[in-house]
């Protein structure tokens, strides 16, 4: 199966990484595919959507820019995109219909909560209203 | 590295002689072609005639192959556009001096709908990977000498945990002893001594001599305490006077504020005043000369921790820098764009002459790194430069001792760093790949030490 347009939301994380590395493998290299990194800022309800939050746009900037040097390590081709939205799921469903992607693949590191595993809310909220399909990529539990 | 620099005033064609001397193959840009007839006398480097912001000028300089290209004119958008035409054809990096603060931020678009997602334009989306602004470095540079006990700026190397610092020998106890004669209370490597002006790569059997400074490499929590011992430490600034209010002036006054130091400003200029008066909260903005003695002590500028002259004129700094040395102000820093007076304001006793162009340089080394190493800086107006090295399990210098490594003349180590663990001095230790290793060099022979971390 060819994947063309891959579409990773990063935030940073470790699994993030991993999930970059199998995004380069599955495009391939020498300009096959094309990986867009997404980044979203999550704007409080107290706050202006238009607000500028410096502190949070400069962090999210230096994870984009390290993804790029991901990608490029790996001799992909990628673009990178910073967003901010009051909720993270609807801005990532939204950016992979805009780009037409084929593929959202997201890494997940080990979470719970309540002593329970957890998904999150982010990802229950792509795997229902993706246009595409969707990879999960699980980071193993360290 | 193929570097493109475009604009070749007194930053450009500063870069450029100091990335030729690195050995790097620099092509300088320029509309003038009296400049550019003056670099071609004076550095060994390719020119190309013309506005670097046109397609034909930069395929000609062959952006496409470049590894960076930096846009250092005068004019913010014409190093924007720069960029962001090198970017397109091809070019790996890019980097922009831009001077209008407005410029070098994000901003946000606007969107289709209230509730929709907003995008953000990042200056990286423009095609510029970074923004150099000479007047914020500097400002930068200011804050964190007055809020150290040092008068020296200092130098952070893996991820803080190393710091290279230069200190003046002040006391009589260290002058004529040799350095194996002294007993240092915590581990530290002294990577250079600087005599006159010029270099000495300091041997076991040196001996040190009034007037010297010497430049320390040591673990941050002991460089202060070891700094002890060739300075005296000032009390950091909580009150300070800043004499121009320009952009650097501008600039620091709202850092050191925001720090919750006492600012007041003083600016000839009634309009620029008012300006700042009415951006910079509780600072006093006063109208006023600088050079005016009487003005100075009336505005109860002997009682302050520090002085900081940041006009347009060399001369005028300086002036008033010793003006204010004279009045009493423990700490004296002056603004100096011609690197030649340097030399002369330390001698009189202005306690740091910050260079905005050396500061922009600086930064570009960070940016211009060498293989293998992970961050540089650049020391003793730029004839040193110290690198940090990760070292690979294919390296040269790979599982040697730092003395068996071959070192070129002149370059010492300064640290090796293991699993966040410091190792000073590294001398006998075997280097493991993973190792960060720092090494401190003169600029031309930068390149053998980076071909013992290939």
């Amino acid at each position: 199966m060819q994947f063309n347009k891959i579409l990773v939301p990063v935030a940073g994380t470790k699994a993030d990484e991993e999930a970059m590395e199998l995004a380069c493998t599955l495009a391939g290299a020498k300009n096959k595919g094309l990986i867009f990194a997404v980044h979203v800022i999550p704007v409080e309800r107290s706050l202006p959507l238009d607000s500028e939050i410096e502190s949070e746009i400069g962090r999210a900037d230096s994870i984009l820019a390290h993804t790029e040097l991901l990608a490029q390590e790996q001799g992909c081709r990628i673009e990178t995109d910073l967003l901010q939205a009051r909720e993270v799921g609807p801005a990532i469903i939204d950016e992979a219909i805009e780009r037409e992607v084929n593929l959202i693949l997201i890494g997940v590191s080990y979470k719970k909560h309540f002593g329970q595993f957890s998904l999150g809310d982010v990802v229950p909220y792509v795997l229902k209203n993706a246009p595409c399909r969707v990879i999960l990529y699980h980071q193993r539990k360290s | 590295m193929y570097i493109i620099i475009a604009g070749g005033g007194v930053i450009g064609s500063h870069i450029a002689s100091l990335l030729a001397e690195e050995g790097h193959e620099v092509v300088v840009v320029e509309v003038s072609e009296e400049v550019l007839e003056t670099i071609r006398r004076q550095l060994d480097v390719k020119t190309v005639h013309g506005n670097a912001a046109t397609p034909n000028v930069l395929r000609e300089a062959e952006a496409d192959r470049a590894d960076l290209v930096l846009a250092v004119t005068d004019s913010d958008e014409t190093n924007m556009v720069t960029c962001f035409m090198a970017k397109e054809l091809g070019a790996s990096t890019t980097a922009a001096r831009i001077r209008n603060p407005e410029f070098s931020g994000y901003f946000v678009t606007p969107a289709k709908s209230p509730q929709a997602t907003r995008k953000i334009i990042r200056p990286r989306s423009l095609g510029i990977d970074v923004f150099i602004n000479p007047e914020a470095e500097a400002a930068k540079e200011i804050m964190g000498i007055l809020s150290g006990f040092y008068s020296t700026p200092v130098e952070s190397f893996a991820n803080g945990l190393v710091q290279i610092r230069e200190f003046m020998v002040e006391g009589e106890a260290l002058v004529d002893k040799n350095l194996s004669q002294i007993a240092f209370p915590k581990p530290c490597v002294i990577a250079a001594i600087v005599r006159a002006g010029g270099i000495i790569t300091p041997s076991p059997e040196e001996v040190i001599t009034q007037g010297d400074s010497v430049y320390l490499v040591a673990s941050r929590e002991f460089i202060d305490e070891l700094g002890q011992m060739f300075s005296k430490p000032k009390r950091p600034a909580k009150s300070v006077v800043i004499l121009g209010g320009g952009r650097i002036g501008f600039l620091l006054a709202e850092g050191l504020k925001r720090h919750g130091v006492m600012v007041k400003v003083i600016e000839s200029d009634l309009s620029r005043c008012q300006e700042i008066a009415a951006k910079l909260e509780q600072t006093v903005v006063l109208q006023g000369d600088g050079t005016d003695r009487d003005f100075l002590i009336e505005q109860g500028v002997p009682s302050a921790d520090a002085f900081v002259a940041t006009t347009q004129s060399d001369e005028l700094n300086i002036l008033c820098g010793l003006l204010a040395k004279n009045l009493g102000v423990p700490r004296s820093l002056v603004i100096i764009n011609k690197p030649g007076y340097v030399p002369l304001a330390e001698a009189i006793g202005v306690d740091v002459a910050a260079l905005p162009t050396l500061l922009t340089a600086d930064k570009i080394a960070h940016f211009v790194l060498h293989g293998g190493a992970i961050s540089a800086a650049l020391l003793e107006g730029q004839q040193l430069e110290a690198v940090e090295f990760v070292t690979s399990p294919q390296a040269h210098i790979a599982n040697k001792k730092i003395s068996d490594a071959g070192l070129p003349k002149g370059a010492i180590a300064g640290a090796i760093i293991r699993n966040d663990r410091v190792i000073i001095p590294p001398g006998d230790s075997l280097v493991q790949p993973g190792d960060h290793v720092i090494i401190v060099s003169p600029l031309s022979v930068v390149h053998s030490v980076e071909k013992l971390f290939k």
